[in-house]
């Protein structure tokens, strides 16, 4: 009650308001409606527009031609609407109706308008005086409501971080309302390794994982957590060079079927009866065809011996090292276009040109690879398989399908984003040349030794995810090891952009400390606009959001949060949140008046 | 650029005799500062800080620096109280456990104080200035802890002297291979010790003095039910003790009531579940002093000012919050006369941050302790640019 006292003047004209997001209510709404019918209200149609994976994540439309949704104005605060201009408007005035915000007014509302409860009994004003307005926080690397301790080795790419989250775990949930979070990108749990596919939550209903936006946010993978051992290490990286080419050989298996589909449904309309050569292909590719792929390596044989002496003009080399201590690494050597991490180098180039170097395509025997990346390559294998026929012509043969090779496709298409998590700063440079090398759209999610690779880092363009700002006190060596104090200032001097999440620590998660690890990003050298950023609208423009929340901009979700106090201020505590403009903070109880 | 190296040799020159003074050579100087943050939580606009011989003389506003005081311009900077940690291992490389006996009453933490370790380094870096060392919760009766400042060359002007007996109760002290291994063996234990020490008048050891109620113990417990037993053996046996880790505390405040002591809260990290970081304003709106601990270099000291942060965030106020590694930290150690504020004739233990001190987007700027300057953020960064040359 003494509570109450502090609070801005609140002025609720309505109490039915508080139903509109109860599941049983929200549920029914949609019932009434026809389902799929055109012709039903706006708010209607939008739902059957929407991807199946997500509803839309506003109100639903009400029976009886109400709106469940009530208006909110919030007037009077100084506005951080974190748009691209990055405005910030003292004493300005934001509406949310129907879910969605309206435009940011520059005065202030004089009180509720007239007739206001007449149009809309649903209607909320709140006094903002004195108060920061900003967009609901965005925590774009949660953990919240998952079982962190996961699997102890990487997933597959076509797991689903969505599939792990608890969303009971409601404690967890109101309160990372309660210190402004309302966006979370909830990455799969996992060891080393491809993790899967991370979800994008908004909190609007957390026991209701239709709010969710999108299941694939980006594909996680893992690098170098924990005690890895060196030999580890370079498995680690040569599996995920592996797995990316055998996306590359998947993606080409499959335009190559879907061109020769094309030839054939046209020959076979022309009427004509048409022969598939496939051996004129192979001693002609520069015909158009494509080499065919060699048969794949028989795995269980033994370790094949280097070619040597005269009957080999090119001999393979391993970057990776460790292989019987006979090759070594020689930069600038080209490379094996089918398998990019051999090297090759010719022992006398002046008999012929750079062309004639050819990959032996048995190094595959001489490496040793972990479980989950075997079962990757073997599908990826079979999706090469050569397409063998019996007589003269036939309909292409359908490539293997294999959803997580599918997955990776998409990043190597650029259609998805790739958050490496990496600590130590020669991890992350092999990941970099691996980002460099596959053409990927990607994030260096961790980064606690980024600062040692400031520039490298800078020249990739990609960008930084930090979650961790204080190195440990204890001499445990964990991937943690190479973070030290000057981490952000030195991202900050090479012109890293550096994004701020929780991260995967805490039992279930630590996204209520949002706000609180981006104030210790800024004692340690991020500007304050960039720390507030990194938590609003440029995380939502990572997890590929930035069209629907992150800023207070017109037609954006009405996910706002008023606070006492700057949100970077230690001191500050939240007073308000809404989501799509129901208010959620502080809970709002049934029968209050 | 001859002139700018002038001005930094003169500027050196200063800080070297003002760091001078803090060895008693009878030199004063003062710190001109945008606001200093009183003990009740509240910043205090445009002050200057005047410390002599390592004691704070005067603060406040000043039209001109005292005669013969060279003036250090801070003047863009706040000045927050050093922080005091009650609970840490610093330097001791964790030898503090006697794993063949449950109780040690006559172990003295002060024994192991290694003043150069360089952890005192990391905790006075993260604005730590008094740390208490206490030996290991691995025993029963663990023995006499000690207080420390946590830097200065000199380690006899370092201690403060010992600080509470300490005793524990939580799991880790109770071991097969050696009596009592029960909890309530260990209670029983107590007792007898607690009657035989009260029949012997002349025995000034720690435990002793403890025992008959005349100074407070340090008890490490697990849980809420750990809680409400030593609330109920405290009471029964009309000792005073002091919970460590009373992270439960919030959900037991009549026993917290009867204990009628302040409970000691922590690790408090960004990971901690909602009814740890609730406690804090639960407790102060209950009228219980808390207060947090890092323990050091089992966890960053770097968390005790996230703690504060921490708590405010949960509910608990500037006040409180400040208190609770200070103020309230120094009386529960018994050294409220030297050290947790900035006040005339207490100790120049004090740190020059870059905003509001209880804000995390502040960074620590310099740290003194006894009046000298033992950490500066600018050197650090020269440190590690190559030299400041």
């Amino acid at each position: 009650m003494g509570k109450k006292a502090l609070l801005p003047t609140i002025v609720v004209f309505a109490t039915a308001m508080v139903f509109a997001g109860v599941p049983a209510r929200a549920q029914d709404a949609p019932a009434t409606q026809p389902a799929g019918n055109p012709s039903t209200t706006t708010a209607a149609a939008e739902a059957t527009t929407q991807p199946a994976a997500s509803r839309p994540a506003g109100p639903r439309p009400g029976g009886r031609g109400m709106p469940m949704s009530p208006t909110v104005t919030i007037s009077g605060g100084r506005i951080l609407t974190m748009d691209s201009k990055n405005q910030v408007i003292n004493g300005g005035t934001i509406r949310i109706r129907d879910g969605k915000l309206g435009a940011v007014q520059s005065s202030a509302a004089g009180g509720p308008p007239q007739g206001a409860r007449r149009r809309n009994p649903f209607f909320t004003f709140i006094d903002a005086k004195g108060r920061y307005v900003t967009p609901g926080l965005i925590d774009a690397w949660s953990a919240a409501g998952l079982d962190t301790g996961g699997p102890s080795a990487g997933g597959k790419a076509s797991h689903s971080a969505r599939d792990a989250i608890n969303a009971f775990d409601s404690q967890v949930y109101a309160e990372t309302i309660r210190q402004g979070v309302t966006s979370l990108c909830i990455e799969p749990p996992s060891g080393n390794g491809v993790a899967g596919l991370a979800a994008f939550v908004r909190l609007e209903n957390p026991t209701d994982l239709d709010a969710t936006l999108t299941e694939n946010a980006c594909l996680v993978i893992r690098v170098g957590l924990g005690r890895v051992g060196p030999f580890g290490r370079l498995n680690e990286i040569k599996a995920l060079r592996t797995l990316f080419q055998s996306a590359k050989d998947h993606r080409e298996a499959w335009e190559e079927y879907e061109e020769e589909l094309e030839k054939y449904e046209k020959d076979l309309k022309s009427g004509k009866k048409v022969k598939l050569k496939k051996d004129d292909k192979e001693v002609a590719p520069e015909q158009g065809g494509k080499p065919t792929p060699p048969p794949p390596p028989d795995r269980r044989r033994g370790r094949r011996r280097p070619p040597r002496g005269d009957d080999a003009h090119a001999s393979v080399r391993f970057p990776a090292a460790g292989i019987e201590g006979l090759y070594t690494y020689i930069p600038g050597a080209p490379r094996c276009d089918k398998h990019p991490w051999v090297q090759m180098v010719c022992c006398c180039p002046e008999d012929h040109g750079e062309d004639e170097v050819k990959c032996e395509h048995d190094h595959m025997d001489d490496v040793i690879l972990p479980d989950w990346l075997t079962s990757n390559l073997n599908s990826g294998d079979s999706a090469r398989k050569d397409d063998k026929k019996d007589g003269d012509f036939a309909k292409p043969e359908l490539p293997a399908r294999d959803a997580d090779l599918e997955v990776l496709v998409q990043t190597l298409k650029r259609e998805l984003r790739v958050r490496f998590e990496v600590h130590r700063p020669a991890d992350i440079l092999n990941v970099l040349e691996i980002v460099r090398d596959f053409n990927l759209n990607a994030t260096i999610s961790g980064a606690s030794g980024g600062g040692y690779v400031a520039d490298q880092l800078a020249d990739s363009e990609a960008t930084v995810l930090l979650s961790e700002f204080i190195p440990s006190a204890s001499f445990e060596p964990t991937h943690l090891r190479d973070l030290r104090f000057d981490n952000v200032s030195r991202l900050r001097s090479a012109g890293v952009p550096m994004i701020i999440g929780s991260g995967r620590g805490g039992e279930s998660g630590r996204s209520p400390y949002l706000a609180q690890l981006a104030a210790l990003a800024v004692s340690q050298g991020l500007s304050r606009d960039a720390a507030m950023r990194a938590i609003t609208i440029d995380a939502a423009r990572l997890c590929g959001m930035d069209d629907k929340v992150g800023s207070l901009e017109k037609g954006k979700a009405g996910d706002v949060v008023v606070w006492k106090g700057h949100p970077l201020a230690s001191d500050s505590v939240v007073e308000y949140v809404f989501i799509g403009g129901r208010q959620v903070y502080p809970p709002v109880e049934e029968g209050d008046e | 650029m001859t002139r700018a190296w002038h001005i930094s040799l003169a500027a050196a020159l200063l800080l070297a005799a003002a760091t001078a003074s803090a060895r008693g050579d009878g030199l004063t100087y003062g710190i001109r500062a945008k606001g200093y943050l009183n003990e009740n939580g509240q910043i205090v606009k445009s002050v200057t800080l005047v410390v002599k011989d390592g004691k704070i003389t005067k603060i406040g506003k000043m039209s001109r620096a005292p005669e013969g005081a060279v003036v250090l311009d801070r003047s863009t900077y706040y000045i927050g109280p050093g922080m005091i940690d009650v609970l840490s291992s610093v330097g001791t490389m964790r030898n503090t456990g006697e794993d063949a006996n449950a109780m040690e009453p006559a172990a003295r933490a002060a024994d192991l104080f290694n003043q150069w370790h360089a952890d005192f380094q990391r905790a006075a870096r993260a604005g730590i200035t008094t740390l208490l060392i206490a030996p290991s919760s691995t025993n029963q009766i663990g023995g006499v802890t000690t207080i420390v400042k946590t830097a200065g060359a000199d380690a006899a002007h370092r201690l403060l002297g010992d600080g509470p007996l300490k005793l524990s109760l939580t799991s880790r002290a109770f071991n097969q291979d050696r009596v009592p291994t029960s909890l309530q063996g260990l209670l029983a234990e107590l007792r007898r010790r607690i009657a035989a020490a009260r029949a012997d008048r002349k025995d000034e050891s720690a435990f002793a003095r403890w025992a008959r109620g005349e100074t407070t113990a340090l008890v490490d417990v697990d849980d809420a039910a750990d809680l409400s037993i030593l609330a109920r053996f405290a009471e029964e046996e009309t000792v005073h003790c002091i919970a460590l880790h009373g992270n439960y505390a919030a959900e037991r405040l009549d026993e917290m009531k009867s204990l009628k002591q302040p409970v000691v809260l922590g690790t408090y990290e960004f990971t901690d579940p909602l009814r740890y970081t609730r406690a804090p304003g639960i407790l102060e709106s209950a009228g219980i002093d808390f207060i947090l601990t890092s323990e050091p270099p089992r966890y960053a000291p770097e968390l005790l000012r996230v703690g504060t942060t921490i708590a405010m965030k949960g509910g608990a106020s500037r006040k409180a919050a400040l208190a609770s590694v200070t103020t309230s930290a120094a009386k529960l150690i018994g050294v409220e006369k030297r050290v947790g504020k900035i006040a005339p004739g207490m100790d120049a233990d004090f740190v020059i941050y870059t905003g509001d001190p209880l804000r995390l987007t502040s960074a620590v700027h310099e740290v003194f302790v006894s009046g000298e300057r033992v950490y500066s953020r600018e050197a650090e960064q020269d440190a590690r640019n190559g030299g400041g040359e």
